[in-house]
């Protein structure tokens, strides 16, 4: 054994200099929760190999200490008679209850093994933030390299989970536009220094994004390139920042302490349990449950087919239950103590039962915005706020911030209102309530076209779109509220479709393509003029605000902003 | 050249643009393809049917006519697409019955796909995929003369070069 005692809570790793016999990069080594520069490659905290193996490497461990112990005494006590009712696996283990000193020896053994594998991925584990990127490398045998750069950071997560909460540590999820798998995760770190590394990151990606403004507008890469487009333009600072319309007299920079940031709302548990339990799957599982009682009760005693049957069909919609149980519980751990905050640049987001979690949401990563109420919530007037970030949700694996596009798991009006001023100050709150509970021929408002009345017969009225100076409103739904908004610098790309159906009545359907998540902006059964007009506006404003990046949304406390419905209308 | 062209044309079925159609091998290249999936589903019916059983001429003539239905719709799919380079955008109309029409911004455009496959190349032609940071929003412009995809390609990634912007 060329290490002495390599387990992971040893001593050991803290003084990992006294192992400099590794090939390639002599680095600096730091201690954990030492306020090494980040710029400096630096190991993750010690004891993160053993809660990333997490409960399973526990319980492994567990049972393999108890086996030791039970087989030690059993050793010592000179082996009692065996069990010969006992077969199989404890045959096959008989030679090593018959030889304690072998069995302890394989045990310590494969401890050792389990160890040195833990502290080789600890070992190899490094990350630094330098030169525009945060890089990680890890692996011993699959070396793997991965870098973001930090103005493609789209938001930071502190993520707890129980065992992690246990052992005062945190995983730091940097998020990055891209495919599924495209996080940097530091798993783990010990609490404060993971909350200095996410402070920082935030700095610096914010740093960088200060640039952003003149960048954009002389069409070059940030990452550094001479300006080749127009460089007197790029000279003109902006005033604004771009995003959120507000004034830039806090720039985002280290200025701000993102802990100290406002508290704009919690949800209290009872609301969001509640909430929970309002859902389709448990309303279905109620009646079931009802319709079963009632049966049962009238079958007292008559009849013994409408007994069986019901005792017949209950196990069948058994795994049903059981998955919307599941589901509910799982998203009340979720959205446990939620918490949202404003740190003046970015919303925080703070929430979990169990698995505590914080993200952190830069505003001007925000793609789209949407105000849900489904059905159930209406006679409370509850709503759920979700947004779109490039690179967060829609993540199949689910572990990297499964469900954090979520910033108002549950609130009323009011609070959805707030939020979404928080996310989007350049939104006039009368109008997102004309949108929210406006049921037709508001000024304004576009509504669908009384021909699709036969395609969509409740929600024909309402259902429209409405266009202010910085956003796209849609709303939809008589029965299930949803309104979406969408700034026009965001429209990623425009889609015109028509259906055989649709085809017929003369209509179309006009998509305003964001970045994956939730948020989806989608107006249909439009008059086929009007939906052609939309998009060709639509093109052309999201051209503008592309181009003029923000100056054009300047006073963000007017009563109403949205314009007059388009002159093609009339037509 | 498209600086004449006037973005408010852009309508689902309007021919007012110099809307262009996309190569005419890409409909032979489908027809083999599709070829090379059904005629041995027509042959094997056909053999099965002389020498077992005659009920299987049945199966021969629905695949037959699957064959031929096929055909049919490659031609209408094909000449239903059509595509522009507006001066901030590029237009992609797709499709009779369900019509569609993406218009995808160059400051959009993260990367672009221009792919062959062997039955293409030999046909001289490739499709160009156009990515945006959302994966729904891409267009697909299938069946591009080569040196066209490729002239393209270069064009459309210089003008989203120029006309960036953040996501």
């Amino acid at each position: 054994m060329p290490v002495s005692d390599p387990r992971m809570p040893a001593p050991d790793p803290r003084m990992p200099a006294a192992n400099p016999g590794l090939p390639r990069q002599v680095v600096p080594e730091s201690r954990p929760g030492s306020n090494t520069p980040l710029n400096e490659w630096q190991h993750l905290h010690p004891l993160s190999p053993l809660v990333r193996g997490g409960v399973v490497g526990i319980a492994v461990i567990g049972y393999a200490a108890t086996q030791f112990v039970d087989d030690l005494l059993r050793g010592m006590g000179g082996g009692e008679p065996e069990d010969p009712s006992e077969g199989g696996i404890r045959d096959g283990l008989g030679f090593l209850l018959d030889h304690p000193l072998a069995t302890s020896g394989v045990l310590l053994l494969a401890l050792l093994v389990v160890g040195l594998v833990g502290w080789l991925s600890w070992r190899f584990a490094k990350f630094r933030v330098a030169a525009g990127q945060i890089e990680l490398r890890k692996g011993w045998l699959f070396r793997e390299h991965r870098q973001v750069p930090l103005e493609r950071v789209q938001a930071i997560e502190i993520s707890r989970p129980l065992l992690a909460q246990l052992t005062g540590l945190s995983q730091v999820i940097v998020q990055s536009a891209g495919g599924g798998d495209s996080h940097l995760k530091l798993a783990f770190l010990g609490a404060r220094r993971a909350d200095e590394v996410r402070r920082e990151l935030i700095a610096l990606a914010g740093r960088r994004d200060e640039v952003r403004p003149a960048v954009r507008v002389d069409g070059t890469d940030p990452s550094g390139a001479t300006p080749s487009g127009t460089p007197a333009t790029a000279s003109v600072p902006s005033a604004i920042d771009p995003a959120t319309g507000r004034p830039a007299t806090v720039p985002s920079t280290g200025l701000l302490d993102p802990d100290e940031g406002r508290e704009v709302l919690r949800v209290p548990n009872s609301r969001l349990f509640v909430a929970t339990i309002l859902h389709g799957g448990t309303i279905f599982l109620g009646a079931v449950a009802l319709v079963a009682a009632s049966l049962a009760l009238a079958a007292y005693g008559s009849s013994l087919e409408v007994l069986t049957g019901a005792a017949i069909a209950l196990p069948a919609i058994g795994p049903l239950a059981f998955g919307i149980v599941v589901n509910r519980v799982g998203e009340l751990l979720k959205h446990g103590n939620f918490r949202l905050g404003d740190t003046g640049t970015a919303a925080r987001v703070q929430h979990g039962l169990t698995d505590k979690r914080t993200t952190t949401i830069p505003l001007h990563r925000i793609q789209a915005v949407a105000m849900v109420q489904p059905l159930w919530w209406r006679p409370f007037g509850w709503w759920r706020v979700n947004v779109n970030v490039a690179g967060i949700g829609h993540d199949p694996t689910g572990e990297a911030g499964g469900d954090d596009t979520t910033v108002l798991p549950v609130g009323t009006l009011d609070q959805a209102l707030e939020v979404l001023a928080l996310l989007d100050p350049v939104i006039s709150a009368d109008d997102l309530r004309q949108a929210a509970l406006g049921e037709g021929g508001e000024p304004g408002w576009t509504t669908v076209s009384e021909r699709a009345r036969s395609l969509d017969p409740l929600g024909w009225r309402r259902n429209g779109f409405a266009v202010s100076a910085h956003s796209l409103m849609v709303r939809t739904g008589r029965l299930w509220r949803r309104v979406s908004v969408m700034p026009h610098a965001r429209v990623q790309s425009l889609t015109l479709s028509q259906g055989p159906l649709d085809r017929r009545l003369d209509l179309a359907t006009v998509t305003l393509v964001s970045t994956p998540g939730p948020v989806s902006v989608q107006v249909q059964h439009l008059e086929a003029g009007t939906a052609a007009g939309l998009l060709r506006d639509e093109a052309a404003r999201s051209r503008a605000a592309r181009q003029i990046s923000g100056s054009a949304c300047t006073t963000p406390e007017v009563p109403s902003q949205l314009e007059p419905p388009p002159p093609h209308e009339e037509r | 050249m498209t600086s004449a062209l006037d973005p408010d044309a852009v309508t689902l079925r309007g021919d007012e643009l110099p809307w262009r159609p996309v190569s005419p091998a890409l409909r032979t290249v489908r027809l083999i393809t599709l070829s090379v999936w059904l005629v041995p589903f027509v042959l094997a019916f056909v053999v099965l049917a002389v020498l077992l059983w005659p009920w299987f001429w049945i199966g021969a003539v629905v695949v037959a006519a699957l064959l031929a239905w096929g055909v049919w719709l490659i031609g209408r799919q094909v000449s239903a697409i059509s595509w522009i380079e507006l001066p901030d955008e590029i237009v992609i109309r797709k499709g009779r019955v369900f019509r569609s029409l993406v218009s995808i911004p160059y400051g959009r455009l993260q990367y672009i796909d221009v792919q062959s496959g062997p039955l293409m190349r030999s046909r001289g032609i490739a499709s160009c995929e156009f990515h945006t940071a959302s994966p729904e929003s891409g267009g697909t412009l299938p069946g591009l003369p080569l040196e066209e995809a490729e002239a393209l390609r270069g064009r459309l990634a210089a003008r989203g070069e120029a006309q960036r912007a953040g996501l």
